[in-house]
């Protein structure tokens, strides 16, 4: 069977890690198109591909492309996502982890011809992903990088801690201030929300919460009920505890059946 | 209408039943009534209860230990009976059999006792050797008297659907001379006339030709075989038949052979014994033969009548099948436990209304609660002046019990060990059934106990030779000659004598076992009974002592206590003022490893000096050896170094809890790491200064970093870290993001460090998640929790703005770290400190399984912990054993018989569970099983059981590890008793590199922890043994193979699983998920790894990209990879 070349809308490329390697890997790409427009990923100039493998990153990719023009960006998700990735922020907390597996990308060019350069490459052509002079960035090396980044000076972290908690606190009072006047201002219609500030706070709205106010409930109308009065309520009791014994006997029963299954009975 | 009525279930009333009798009258009205029935049926109807339906449900509960236990023996009966077919030929067969027998002609001449020249001609080898006759006696076959049906199948109750048929031919008493009770005149005569029945049946068409007769010994007594054959035909698979010759009733007086008389005599036996000795074994052995039917027909008015007897005798024989006592030499074989039900049923302890649960449960009451070596019971109820008094017995015979006759001892055989052993059982088994525990039915009848697996210290004798020289030496010319010239028995006296005499307090009891293979075939010689295995059970608070007191030296016994230690003893001066001869087996500094040696070392030094019997195989001893062994050969002692770092956690903890100036002071300290609990097989290493240390640099603040262009090819010391766990003093005040609670963790860390350097001068190294601390050369990580994490990482808030709380892989890995971990562990190590064994047989645990490539994230290691636990907190049918060896057979005896699925295994550490919540996890857990994990695991601490099981392991690797263990255990039982065990250990230790798709070969060089495996072809290079005095912290938990597997199951774990010996492997297994080798059809979300491929009709299939895969793990482990091998075809 021969390889396909168009699946649906997409574009299969063949791509090799380096020039000497045999084995191939087939990613497949379109034009990205949806409906939420996203700003860094301009629809015409970006480049939509599905299957990469694990050990690609936006280094390499960009790499690989920009033979057909200059690359802007590279983002990497692991499901297809209009949007930006999150991003890490800070040098030394990893507040996002890194997309692993494999994963979708958008590459996104300067210039919207370079895409349609990409999507008209021969069908026999094969993409090198690892150029000549580069030297792969896996394995020992990146583990021992890894290691060092993990290691911080107190010194150097402080001051980003430091406004990063300003920045926090500020935003928690902003928002307490705000839930206080939405519990102060009744809205157009009248109403009043209820939160846990201001003078009468609302329970909890937690799933435990809600079950126990149930279970009180329920428990309050038991407690109305006289159970053994009238003669048939005794008479149920008794046949309930009939049925009762009856049931146990056929789930030790059912017991048995299962454990004959797994293992008979011959004790040797 | 069958439909119907069975769509309704078992519910259907009174009328129904009667309705559904005349079915075809209602044909006619069918269509009307059902109608009416079913809406009826909608309501809730209760049949009545028959009277014996409420007898029988509440039968169960009352009379039974439970209803499940009764369902379970109803079964378990079912499963032993014979075949219905089976038992339908057996009738006709015997028939047949007795007819032959009946009409042997009698031999015309008689032939010498001394010419035994036809058997050989026959080409039977006799047995026994007999002296030359001295007397004049002669051998002339006269067909039998009569020819009867006699042991279990007689008494209506024959074990499992595979049993043997005892038949006794009884030999007229004319056969029989008068003084043939002389000089094993019988005994000779009695193989005789089976040698010559042999001869007859030989081509006989009731008897299969493809199986050839043999002999066998009743009890290991090889001067009385039994023939041996089976029956033709269809038969011939499920039962064997066994021939007993018996004298006709009254061929000797029972006087002649009361246990004071002699019937061997010395002149003609030709040792040089003076008088006429007691031979009472010699007399037991006739006399058992004489009574033989009489007993049995006793026997039989009772089983023939009682339904229960019959059921609870089948009970008591697999209880003491399943403990291996019932079989071979001394044993406690089913005659006496038939004789026991009888015997109670005499007294009126149980009566005819009895079930079997109570019968059983009253003879293991009977068992433990009498002494049978003071006072033996007896069944005879008849006066006779000529019979032996109880004293006479009680002096003759360790075990006592007489029969109906009154002149013979039905336990003259049993041995006193043994005897004591099935004491011992019974008042286990009446703990075991009311423990609620444990699964009782599956204890008491269904768990095999092997030897090997119920003595802390198994001895292995084999060497024939040396026994008989042993016993020729050092026996008792007496016994010998009582015995027939058969060493077995009394170098098991001798033996156990010595030992119990030796090891003193050390040990509780003492059991022996003989080969239970007692068949030979009729032209071989007899079976030797080797190897005759000794156990030892230890004493648990003795067993290590160093020092073995003796009585004080001016006391009486002090003469022979020396005599016996030679020169081993000494005088000693003791804290109380007493001076006292002692044995003394180590100075105060031994470790704990050399303590567990000491027993090995004093039974070598005994069997050696006293028996002379050279290097006994002890098959533990290589077990312990291993343990603290690395794969150069250097010995490390394990719990000691455990100690050290448990001295440097206590004192860091305690700088901790001081810190002062801290926002939040720091309230509590736990480690988690195994090393504290001692079941780290590999304790964390103080870092060695070497010279080589590589281009490493060294950065005060960061500590010792790898150079920044990351060109590092060097070989490394591995070190792992002690992880500690924090908890600060509670505050409100931790913020409700998840992102600003990790800045301020980290902005603790650094307040904690900066007092921790300033305080106590203790350098670190910081991460934004953690701290290294460098504490007497040990490097601990400190993690700081929260409580309000766990449940930000729960939180969920849905549509309509409840919150919710669910667990998520994030929560669970914080709430495992902070809450489960620091409990388990110090339970944990609770244990360790009470049994000894707890640690270095977890750690052998835990290298088997990463020998068989299960690694921590195929089999959570804390989960073997709490596995191996569980044989502790619950060793039943077993104890506790304080040696290795028994507990890791244990071990993987769990692991390869346990059916996850039915069983929870509830780890009830220190007691906290009580027996309601007990029963409630187990309720919950047959209710709701599909909810769980395949492996569930309940302790006090998470009574849900999933906690760590949640993710793995996996049913496949489950199935995988039980198809392991029972190799291994095969492996070690079938082998260990061979003389140089050390290579069959090593081969239980081998990774089995089989059956995966691929193998990625890694380079040795950069596998830091080579030391650590079994492999010995793995060289190393030496670290110097100078501790590291440089401020700079070492590279910490760095190893790069795991780093390597590591992100390989982060990027590929859908594709594939990865198998690799954690400790030192360089080779990767790789199984590919079967999901993924599959073609598949086009579909966008699952092109990754595979090849788009234009197929017929023009649609597009996937197929598996396996070449690019393979290509996928060779660039993730650039550097470390050597090669990566496809090995099978795959598609």
């Amino acid at each position: 069977m021969s390889l396909a070349y168009d699946c649906g809308d997409f574009k299969v490329v063949t791509m090799k890690y380096s020039e000497s390697s045999s084995a191939e890997h087939y990613i497949l790409m379109k034009e990205h198109f949806v409906r939420s427009k996203c700003q860094e990923k301009p629809p015409d100039k970006t480049l939509f591909i599905v299957g990469v493998p694990p050990f690609v990153t936006e280094e390499l990719f960009s790499g690989m492309f920009s033979q057909f023009g200059t690359v802007k960006a590279v983002f990497f998700h692991s499901e297809p996502n209009p949007g930006l990735p999150l991003m890490n922020v800070s040098k030394f907390f990893v507040d996002y982890p890194e997309v692993k597996e494999y994963k979708v990308a958008y590459v996104v060019f300067e210039n919207a011809r370079s895409v349609e350069k990409v999507l008209s490459i021969d069908a026999d052509e094969k993409l090198i992903l690892l150029g000549e002079e580069e030297t792969s960035p896996f394995g020992l090396h990146r583990w021992c990088k890894e290691y060092n980044r993990k290691l911080i000076n107190p010194a150097d972290i402080k001051d980003e801690i430091d406004n990063y908690m300003e920045e926090y606190d500020k935003k928690v009072e902003e928002e307490e201030m705000r839930l206080k006047e939405i519990t102060a201002e009744p809205d157009e219609e009248g109403w009043i929300t209820v939160t846990k500030k201001g003078r009468n706070p609302g329970f909890a709205r937690k799933e435990s919460v809600h079950k126990n106010i149930m279970k009180k409930e329920k428990l309050k109308v038991k407690k109305k009920q006289l159970l053994n009065f009238y003669r048939f309520q005794i008479k149920e009791s008794k046949m309930n505890q009939l049925v009762q014994l009856r049931e146990k006997f056929e789930e030790d029963k059912k017991k048995i059946e299962q454990m004959k299954k797994s293992r008979t009975f011959k004790p040797f | 209408m069958k439909n119907m009525l069975e769509s309704k279930g078992s519910t259907f009333t009174v009328e129904e039943l009667e309705e559904k009798k005349n079915g075809k009258k209602r044909k006619l009205e069918d269509g009307v009534s059902t109608v009416s029935k079913k809406i009826k049926n909608k309501g809730k109807v209760v049949k009545p209860p028959t009277a014996e339906e409420i007898v029988s449900l509440k039968e169960a509960d009352i009379l039974f230990q439970s209803r499940l236990f009764k369902l379970q023996v109803d079964e378990m009966l079912s499963e032993l009976k014979p075949k219905k077919s089976v038992k339908r030929y057996i009738p006709s067969w015997l028939e047949n059999f007795k007819k032959t027998l009946m009409n042997l002609p009698d031999q015309e001449e008689a032939i010498s006792l001394d010419d035994t020249k036809w058997v050989e001609d026959l080409n039977i080898t006799l047995p026994f050797k007999r002296k030359k006759e001295v007397e004049k006696g002669t051998f002339k076959f006269m067909k039998p008297v009569d020819v009867c049906t006699i042991g279990s199948y007689d008494l209506l109750c024959p074990l499992g659907p595979m049993f043997s048929l005892d038949i006794a031919v009884v030999m007229p008493k004319k056969f029989l001379q008068k003084i043939d009770n002389l000089n094993q005149r019988y005994h000779l005569k009695r193989v005789l006339y089976l040698c010559y029945i042999a001869s007859k049946l030989q081509d006989n068409d009731l008897i299969s030709s493809e199986v050839k007769f043999s002999f066998s010994s009743m009890s290991g007594d090889i001067t009385k075989p039994l023939l041996t054959f089976r029956p033709s035909g269809k038969l011939s698979t499920f039962i064997e038949i066994k021939l007993f010759p018996v004298p006709e009733m009254h061929s000797f007086i029972f006087k002649r052979f009361i246990p004071l008389k002699n019937n061997v005599r010395a002149e003609w036996w030709g040792a040089e014994i003076e008088g006429l000795q007691a031979t009472q074994y010699y007399n037991a052995s006739i006399l058992e033969d004489l009574v033989l039917t009489e007993n049995h027909n006793f026997k039989k008015s009772f089983f023939e009548k009682n339904q229960h007897l019959r059921e609870a005798f089948i009970l008591m024989r697999v209880w003491l099948k399943q403990r291996e006592l019932s079989q071979g030499l001394g044993s406690f074989n089913s005659h006496i436990t038939a004789m026991v039900l009888v015997y109670l049923m005499k007294i009126g302890k149980i009566n005819k209304h009895m079930n079997c649960y109570q019968i059983i449960r009253h003879i293991w009451m009977y068992l433990a609660d009498t002494d049978w070596t003071s006072d033996g019971p007896t069944l005879c109820s008849i006066e006779d002046n000529d019979m032996p008094t109880k004293d006479i017995f009680h002096l003759h015979y360790d075990v006592v019990f007489i029969d109906t006759s009154g002149f013979f001892n039905i336990a003259s055989r049993l041995n006193k060990y043994l005897y004591l052993k099935v004491k011992e059982e019974a008042a286990a088994a009446m703990k075991h059934l009311d423990n609620y525990e444990i699964n009782n039915f599956k204890v008491l009848f269904m768990t095999k106990m092997p030897f090997l697996q119920q003595y802390d210290t198994v001895i292995c004798l084999k060497d024939i030779a040396a026994i008989q020289n042993v016993v020729k030496q050092k026996g008792d010319p007496i016994r010998i000659m009582d015995s027939c010239g058969n060493p077995v028995p009394e170098f098991i006296r001798l033996v156990t004598d010595v030992l119990e005499r030796g090891m003193g307090h050390r040990i509780s009891s003492i059991g022996f076992q003989t080969s239970p293979d007692n068949n030979w075939e009729l032209n071989s010689e007899p079976s030797p009974f080797v190897p005759i295995l000794i156990g030892l059970m230890h004493n648990h608070e003795t067993a290590l002592s160093l020092i073995d007191k003796g009585p004080q030296s001016n006391e009486a016994g002090a003469e022979d206590f020396r005599e016996f230690w030679g020169d081993k003893c000494d005088l000693r001066r003791f804290k109380d003022g007493t001076v006292c001869e002692s044995v003394v087996w180590g100075d105060a500094e031994s470790t704990v490893e050399y303590r567990r040696g000491i027993v090995n070392k004093i039974v070598s030094y005994l069997l050696n000096t006293k028996l002379d019997l050279k290097c006994p195989i002890i098959p533990s001893e290589p077990f312990q050896a291993i343990i603290g062994c690395k794969s150069d050969g250097s010995n490390f002692e394990r719990e000691e170094e455990c100690r050290k770092v448990h001295l440097a956690f206590e004192d860091l903890a305690r700088q901790l809890r001081d810190l002062p100036d801290l926002p939040l002071q720091v309230v509590s300290v736990h480690c988690i790491s195994p090393v504290y609990r001692f079941t780290d097989p590999f304790p964390p290493e103080k870092p060695a200064f070497h010279k080589i240390i590589a281009p490493l640099v060294d950065d005060t603040v960061k500590g010792r970093l790898f150079p920044d262009d990351g060109n590092f090819s060097y070989r490394l010391q591995y070190i792992s870290p002690i992880d500690l766990v924090l908890q600060l003093s509670v505050t409100q005040k931790w913020p409700n993001d998840i992102n600003a609670g990790k800045r301020l963790i980290a902005a603790f860390n650094i307040a904690i460090s900066a007092a921790l350097k300033k305080k106590c001068n203790l350098s670190f190294q910081l991460t934004t998640d953690y701290i290294v601390v460098n504490k007497d050369g040990y490097l601990f990580r400190l993690f700081l929790g929260y409580s309000k994490e766990i449940g930000l990482l729960k939180l969920k808030i849905t549509e309509l703005g409840v919150k919710q709380y669910t667990d998520t892989p994030e929560s669970l890995e914080l709430e495992k770290k902070f809450i489960n971990l620091p409990k388990i562990t110090g339970a944990l190590y609770g244990l360790s400190e009470k049994y000894s064994s707890y640690s270095p047989a977890t750690c052998l645990a835990k290298r088997w399984f990463s020998c068989q490539l299960m690694d921590d994230s195929h089999f959570p290691t804390i989960l073997i912990e709490l596995l191996m636990a569980s044989l502790y907190l619950t060793p039943q049918p077993y104890t506790v054993s304080l040696t290795v060896f028994p507990m890791f057979l244990r071990f993987l005896n769990l692991i390869s018989t346990t059916d996850w699925a039915v069983v929870p295994v509830i780890v009830n550490l220190n007691n906290l569970l009580s027996k309601e919540e007990i029963i409630e996890i187990e309720e919950v857990f047959s209710k709701e099983r599909s909810n769980y994990p395949t492996l569930f695991l309940a302790t006090p601490y998470d009574k849900g059981g999933s906690i760590w099981s949640r993710v793995a392991p996996t049913l496949p690797v489950l199935i995988r590890l039980a198809k392991l263990a029972a190799t291994s255990l095969q492996i070690l039982q079938m082998n260990i008793l061979k003389r140089n065990p050390k290579n069959i250990i090593c081969s239980i230790f081998q990774p089995p590199m089989s059956g995966y798709d691929a193998i990625i070969k890694l380079d040795k060089k950069l596998q830091y922890r080579t030391e650590e495996t079994f492999q010995r072809d793995l060289s190393r290079i030496p670290f110097g043994r100078k501790s590291d005095r440089n401020p700079v912290l070492p590279i910490l938990e760095f190893n790069p193979v795991d780093l390597y597997v590591k992100d390989l199951r982060n990027n590929y774990s859908d594709f594939a699983l990865f198998f690799y010996d954690p400790h030192g492997g360089v080779e990767i297994g790789i199984l590919f998920k079967p999901d993924f080798l599959k073609r598949i059809d086009f579909k966008v979300t699952s092109v990754n790894g595979r090849k788009p491929l234009l197929g017929n009709d023009n649609l597009i299939i996937l197929d598996p990209n396996v070449e690019g895969i393979l290509e996928g793990f060779k660039i993730l482990g650039e550097g470390v990879v050597e090669s990566v091998n496809l090995k099978n075809k795959l598609i």
